[in-house]
């Protein structure tokens, strides 16, 4: 028997099933459950429903065959191999299998990994959740985000740079939050919207020894989810448009410091936080966003130093003037 | 004469030109002097109306304006940006 779970992302209704309730438990801790009823209020009209099927009962006659052919691309023990109209994703003995024109994925799950809340949420629901989503026109960017009025401000940078330790501390300084870590652009008329993946806060341990109400997280192995009603975010916003690009790079002497830099540098370091090279049709309307993004934002380079209310009033000071 | 490879996607940003090479990954951003010289391979001119394209608007002599297209291109074809037909 199927279990089956749904939730809501903007215009998206994701629709679970799975034969071991362990799958549903794993996305559902991974999730933010105040952000994705903010979701459900907003009460957009669902344009596309998703399905994801992850089964761990299975025959091996019903795994799709890997294609005899080197994968098109590799991202650690993941493996790519795109195909017309579908996707299969290889990661160690689990097959993925993404049909674009259904929208829709089944996922035959090795039991290493279904004992794995971790992959289960990372890998193998949202990789093809991310593949599902580029089709209907939404673009990953991985990226934090909080918002100074109406104003978005994605924070754009690779693992351990740092993002989700500022965007939490902006959040927490008065900034409405919106995601530390991953936000979906999409065209909207002649400008790009953007809105929130529901996943919940991760913070590190040298992140948590940062703000007072962690103290107690300092040491923790790898890192701690923290859904918002755990933390001093008092604002959330699901959707929006960005109106600044803040790239953080941690300082050397302790000070801050921001800077404008120009588009095109702009736009190479948003291709690095978002392009799939997997599944090429897309791409091109995927640069599109991203020009888009860039010539309608202004981009800066942000020096991060030791004192947060400083970095603040840094954000305060470039997102309080109205873009040129 | 050069051709762009199929497998490379660009986009003019500013006074740049952002392109990547799908088949090995890499991307890049030509300044301005590239982004003149690789919009004339979009228009599939040859060597000659390039140089006198870079002549127009650059003070160098025929001679540096060609070996400097000479190694610029050649950088792009190893780079499998480009292709020499």
């Amino acid at each position: 028997m199927l279990l089956r779970d749904y939730f809501r992302v903007n215009n998206f209704l994701f629709e679970i099933k799975t034969d071991d309730k362990k799958a549903i438990d794993a996305i559902r801790s991974w999730l933010d459950e105040d952000i994705i009823k903010l979701h459900i209020l907003k009460n957009n009209p669902v344009e596309q429903i998703i399905n994801i099927r992850i089964l761990s009962n299975f025959s091996l006659d019903d795994i799709p065959s890997t294609p005899e052919v080197s994968p098109e691309a590799t991202f650690e023990n993941i493996s790519f191999y795109p195909g017309d109209g579908i996707t299969i994703i290889k990661i160690d003995d689990t097959i993925i299998r993404i049909d674009y024109q259904s929208s829709s994925a089944y996922c035959y799950v090795s039991p290493e990994h279904i004992d794995s809340p971790w992959v289960i949420s990372h890998r193998i629901f949202f990789l093809p959740a991310l593949e599902l989503l580029r089709e209907s026109e939404s673009f990953y960017l991985h990226a934090g985000c909080v918002f100074n009025g109406d104003s978005g401000i994605l924070i754009c940078g690779g693992s351990g740079q740092g993002k989700s330790t500022l965007t939490y501390a902006l959040a927490r300084s008065g900034f409405s939050y919106m995601s530390d870590d991953a936000v979906f652009l999409r065209a909207n008329g002649r400008r790009t919207g953007m809105f929130s993946f529901p996943e919940k806060l991760k913070l590190d341990s040298s992140s948590c020894s940062f703000f007072s109400e962690f103290k107690d997280l300092k040491g923790i192995r790898g890192k701690k989810e923290l859904s918002i009603g755990e933390t001093k975010i008092e604002d959330v916003v699901i959707d929006g448009e960005p109106e600044f690009i803040i790239f953080p790079e941690i300082s050397d002497n302790g000070s801050s410091d921001v800077y404008p830099i120009p588009d095109a540098e702009a736009m190479l370091l948003l291709i690095r936080q978002s392009v799939s090279l997997v599944g090429n049709e897309r791409i091109g309307e995927h640069l599109d966003i991203l020009k888009t993004l860039c010539e309608e934002s202004q981009s800066y380079r942000l020096i991060v130093g030791n004192n947060f209310d400083d970095v603040a009033r840094l954000i305060e000071g470039i997102s309080s003037k109205s873009p040129a | 004469m050069y051709s762009i490879n199929r497998n490379v996607v660009y986009r003019e940003v500013d006074d740049r030109i952002v392109l990547i090479n799908l088949d090995s990954g890499y991307y890049y951003s030509l300044n301005e002097v590239g982004r003149l010289i690789f919009r004339c391979i979009v228009d599939k001119k040859d060597i000659d109306n390039i140089i006198d394209k870079i002549l127009n608007e650059y003070e160098i002599t025929r001679e540096k304006a060609r070996n400097d297209i000479d190694s610029f291109l050649s950088e792009l074809t190893k780079e499998n940006i480009l292709k020499e037909e």
